[in-house]
C-alpha cells in the first residue's frame, strides 16, 4: 500500500508523521513516500515567524477553531518534554493591538491567560486603544522541520527531492494514495482559482532584548497588512505584508522600508537592532482550508488523493489537527480497501 | 559661596543612580564618585535587576510603594525608548508560582506593575508542584548595561569618577564638602553599621535564548530571570556569609531547582556562577548625618541597605538621598551668610 505525499513544509512532514504513527502498526504493508521540489530550510514555513496565532476572525469555519485547538493541545503536551527544545518549540507572551474595541477572537480559551489589556499598558503603543494579553506557542519550523524529519527518516520513511509534475504521474508509479500536501503551487496539480498567493517579506533582526510579540490590526487594509514584531530564539522577525496575488518571492525595498519604518515607530526600541537576513515567501491563501478526498479515475481504476493545502497565514497553528484529519481521511480508504479495521471493530 | 563639591562614595546601582540624580538637581555643583569598583565588579553586577520588590520590615509600605513607583515609571520610559538596548532595560512578563498560599495574595505593589492578576487553573498546569500563581509583567534592568549606561550618563553630565578605596568618610573633608555614603555592604565596615549584614546570593547565567518568561517560587528561593543575552538562575539567601567563591554544590542545587520549575533549561548551555553579598538591613538608612571633631563639620547623606530589592526601588532612594543633598547645600550656604555677619 503504497502512500506518497507530496510536500515537505509543515503540512507534508507533520502529515506523513501523523499517518506513520497511526496506520504503520495496524497496516504493516504501508509504505510511505514524501516528494518535494523544496525541503527545509527553503519551505514557506521556514520563513514564518513561527507563532501560534489563528486570524482574528475564524469566519464561522468552526472546523479550522477545533484543528486549531487540536494544534495548541498536542503541542502544549511536549512543553516541558526533553523534545521541546529540539522542536523549537516555547512558550511566548505578548500584545494584540488595536484601534478600537474588538470582539473577542475564536482562540481565546485556547491559549493561556487571555485578557484585556490595561490602560497603562496601552500607553506603551500610542496610536492603539485597545488590546489584548495572552501567552501562546512558538514553534520555529527552522527547528520542527528537521525534527519531523528526523522522527520519519528514523520509521523508513523515504524522501524524494523532485517536483511533481501530475498525480497521474504518480499513479504510474503504482502510488495508491496522494496526499497533496503543495501549499501555494498546488495549483500546478490541479487549478484552484480559490488558492491565491498572500506575499509576505519579513526582516530578521538581532534584538534580544524584545521577549513578547507585538502584532497590530488595521481592521481596514487586513491580516498581517499591520506592523508586527515576533521574537524568536534567535532573531527577531518583523514584518508586516500581505499581498494577495503577488507571486514574486524577491525581497522588495518598498516593503523593506515599509516593514522597519512601522516597526521602529510601534517599538522604539528596535532602532538599534542590527538586520541580518530578509525573506519573502507566498502564503497559500484560500477562503477556507481544503481538506478532502478525492478519487480521480486512472486508467481503469480508481486512484484517491487526499488533499491537505491552502492554510494562509496559519499553517503551523493548524497544521496538526489538520494532520489528524487528513489521516482519519486515509483511514475510510485503508478501511474501504479492506487493510485497516474500524475502530470499534470485534473479531 | 562656591558651589559646594560633592563626593559619592560608592559606584554601585545606587551610588551611580544617586550620582546622576544629584548631578541632574544640582548641575552647578562640582560631583565626583569614588569608588574602589566599577561595573563589572559591583553587587547589582551580580543581581538579575528585576524590578520585584523585597518587603523592608522598617520602612512604612506607602514610602516603599513611592520609590518603586518612582522606579518604574523611570525605567519604564526608558524601555520604550531608542535607549532601551544600549541601557539594558527591557519589559518581561511571567509567573510568581507558590506551593503554599501567598501571604500576599495581592502584594502592595501589585498595581505598579503591568497586568496583575492571578494565575488560571491552565496556567498553573505548567507547575504541577504550585497551586497558587500570580501573573505579571514588570521591568528588567541587565547589568553590566545599565551600570555602564549610568556612567556614561555620568560623564556626559561633567561628573568626575575615580578609582579610589576611602577608609574613613572623615578624610574627604579636604576636598569635598558634602559626602553621599553609597557603600552598600561595605558601610558595615566603613560607618560601624552593625545592622548591615551581607546575604550571600550564588546565581547562575546560561544560555537558554527560548526562555521567555520569567518565572519565581513565591518562597524567593528559586527563580528564573530572562535578560538580553543570557538567563539568570537562583537563587541563594546565606544571612552573614561573606564568601564571593562560587560554591559547586550549590550551583548544582540551583540549576536542579530551577529545571524542575523549567524543564527545558536542562537544555541549558555555558553556565557561569556569580556570587554577590547583599546589603542587608531592616530598613533602607536613607538619613542626613553631620560629622564632627571640634568645629570642623562633614553633612554626610547616607543611602544604603537596600538588600534584594535594590533595584526596584533605586531611582526613588537616589531622588530622596538627592533630597537630603539639597537640604545639605541649603544648610551649608545657611551657615556661610550666618559666618559672614
Amino acid at each position: 500500500m503504497r502512500v506518497a505525499v507530496i510536500g515537505a513544509g509543515v503540512i507534508g512532514l507533520s502529515t506523513a508523521l501523523c499517518i506513520h504513527e497511526r496506520f504503520q502498526p495496524l497496516v504493516p504493508c504501508l509504505q510511505l513516500e514524501v516528494y518535494a521540489d523544496r525541503f527545509t530550510p527553503h519551505t514557506t514555513s521556514d520563513g514564518a515567524a513561527g507563532l501560534w496565532q489563528p486570524y482574528l476572525s475564524d469566519h464561522g469555519e468552526l472546523q479550522e477553531t477545533l484543528w486549531n485547538k487540536e494544534t495548541f493541545d498536542h503541542l502544549l503536551g511536549y512543553l516541558g518534554s526533553p523534545e521541546a527544545k529540539e522542536m523549537g518549540l516555547f512558550p511566548i507572551s505578548g500584545y494584540n493591538l488595536f484601534t478600537r474595541p474588538v470582539p473577542d477572537p475564536s482562540w481565546k480559551n485556547i491559549v493561556l491567560g487571555f485578557r484585556n489589556l490595561t490602560p497603562k499598558e496601552l500607553e506603551l503603543f500610542p496610536g492603539y486603544s485597545y488590546g489584548w494579553f495572552n501567552t501562546a506557542l512558538m514553534l520555529e519550523c527552522r527547528s520542527y522541520l528537521p525534527w519531523l524529519t528526523n522522527r520519519l527518516a528514523q520509521r523508513g520513511v523515504k524522501f524524494f527531492h523532485k517536483k511533481v509534475g501530475s498525480f497521474q504521474e504518480m499513479f504510474a508509479q503504482g502510488v495508491d494514495v496522494v496526499i497533496n500536501c503543495t501549499g501555494v503551487r498546488a495549483g500546478e496539480l490541479q487549478p484552484d482559482p480559490a488558492l491565491q498567493p498572500a506575499r509576505g517579506q519579513v526582516l530578521k533582526v538581532q534584538a534580544p532584548w524584545v521577549k513578547h510579540f507585538v502584532i497590530t490590526h488595521d481592521m481596514d487594509s487586513g491580516i498581517y497588512n499591520s506592523p508586527y514584531v515576533i521574537p524568536g530564539s534567535e532573531f527577531t522577525v518583523l514584518g508586516g505584508i500581505f499581498q494577495q496575488g503577488n507571486w514574486n518571492e524577491e525581497n522588495s525595498a518598498q516593503d523593506h522600508k515599509t516593514i522597519w519604518e512601522r516597526c521602529c515607530k510601534l517599538l522604539p526600541s528596535l532602532q538599534k537592532a542590527k538586520i541580518v537576513e530578509e525573506w519573502s515567501g507566498l502564503r497559500p491563501a484560500r477562503p477556507r482550508v481544503r481538506l478532502e478526498r478525492e478519487t480521480l479515475r486512472h486508467g481503469h481504476s480508481q486512484a484517491e488523493v487526499i488533499h491537505n493545502y491552502g492554510h494562509g497565514g496559519f499553517g503551523i497553528t493548524i497544521h496538526w489537527g489538520c494532520a489528524m484529519a487528513a489521516a482519519r481521511l486515509l483511514g475510510s480508504i485503508l478501511q474501504e480497501k479492506q487493510l485497516a479495521r474500524p475502530p470499534q471493530s470485534h473479531l | 559661596m562656591a558651589a559646594p563639591k560633592v563626593a559619592v562614595v560608592g559606584a554601585g546601582l545606587v551610588g551611580l543612580s544617586t550620582a546622576l540624580c544629584i548631578s541632574e538637581a544640582f548641575p552647578s555643583c562640582p560631583l565626583s564618585v569614588l569608588a574602589e569598583q566599577f561595573s563589572p565588579n559591583t553587587t547589582g553586577d551580580v543581581a538579575a535587576g528585576m524590578l520585584i520588590p523585597h518587603t523592608y520590615p522598617g520602612t512604612p509600605i506607602h514610602v516603599q510603594k513611592q520609590w518603586f513607583k518612582e522606579t518604574f515609571a523611570y525605567l519604564f520610559a526608558i524601555s520604550n525608548s531608542a535607549e532601551a538596548s544600549e541601557a539594558g532595560i527591557h519589559l518581561v512578563s511571567g509567573w510568581q508560582v507558590f506551593k503554599t498560599p501567598p501571604k500576599d495574595e495581592v502584594p502592595f505593589w501589585s498595581d505598579v506593575v503591568l497586568g496583575f492578576r492571578p494565575m488560571s487553573a491552565a496556567e498553573l498546569q505548567k507547575f504541577p508542584q504550585h497551586r497558587w500563581g500570580q501573573a505579571f509583567t514588570t521591568l528588567k534592568c541587565d547589568c553590566p548595561p545599565y551600570l555602564l549606561w549610568l556612567e556614561r550618563r555620568l560623564r556626559a553630565n561633567g561628573v568626575q569618577l575615580r578609582t579610589s578605596k576611602v577608609a574613613d568618610l572623615w578624610e574627604l573633608r579636604s576636598e569635598y564638602d558634602v559626602v553621599v555614603n553609597c557603600t552598600g555592604v561595605g558601610a558595615q565596615q566603613l560607618v560601624g553599621d552593625r545592622e548591615l549584614l551581607p546575604t550571600r546570593g550564588q546565581v547562575l547565567q546560561v544560555h537558554a535564548p527560548w526562555v521567555k518568561h520569567f518565572i519565581r517560587d513565591g518562597d524567593g528561593s528559586t527563580y528564573i530571570y530572562p535578560g538580553i543575552h543570557s538567563v539568570t538562575l537562583g537563587g541563594t539567601r546565606e544571612k552573614g556569609s561573606w564568601s564571593q567563591s562560587p560554591d559547586p554544590a550549590t550551583t548544582r542545587d540551583i540549576f536542579s531547582r530551577c529545571c524542575s520549575l523549567e524543564p527545558s533549561l536542562q537544555q541549558a548551555e555555558g553556565v557561569r556562577v556569580k556570587v554577590g553579598l547583599r546589603p542587608s538591613r531592616s530598613a533602607v538608612r536613607l538619613q542626613r548625618e553631620v560629622l564632627s571633631q571640634g568645629k570642623a563639620k562633614l553633612p554626610v547623606v547616607h543611602n544604603y541597605g537596600h538588600g534584594a530589592g535594590g533595584f526596584s526601588v533605586h531611582r526613588g532612594t537616589a531622588k530622596e538621598a538627592t533630597r537630603l543633598v539639597g537640604e545639605c547645600i541649603a544648610a551649608l550656604r545657611g551657615s556661610s551668610c550666618r559666618a559672614k555677619l
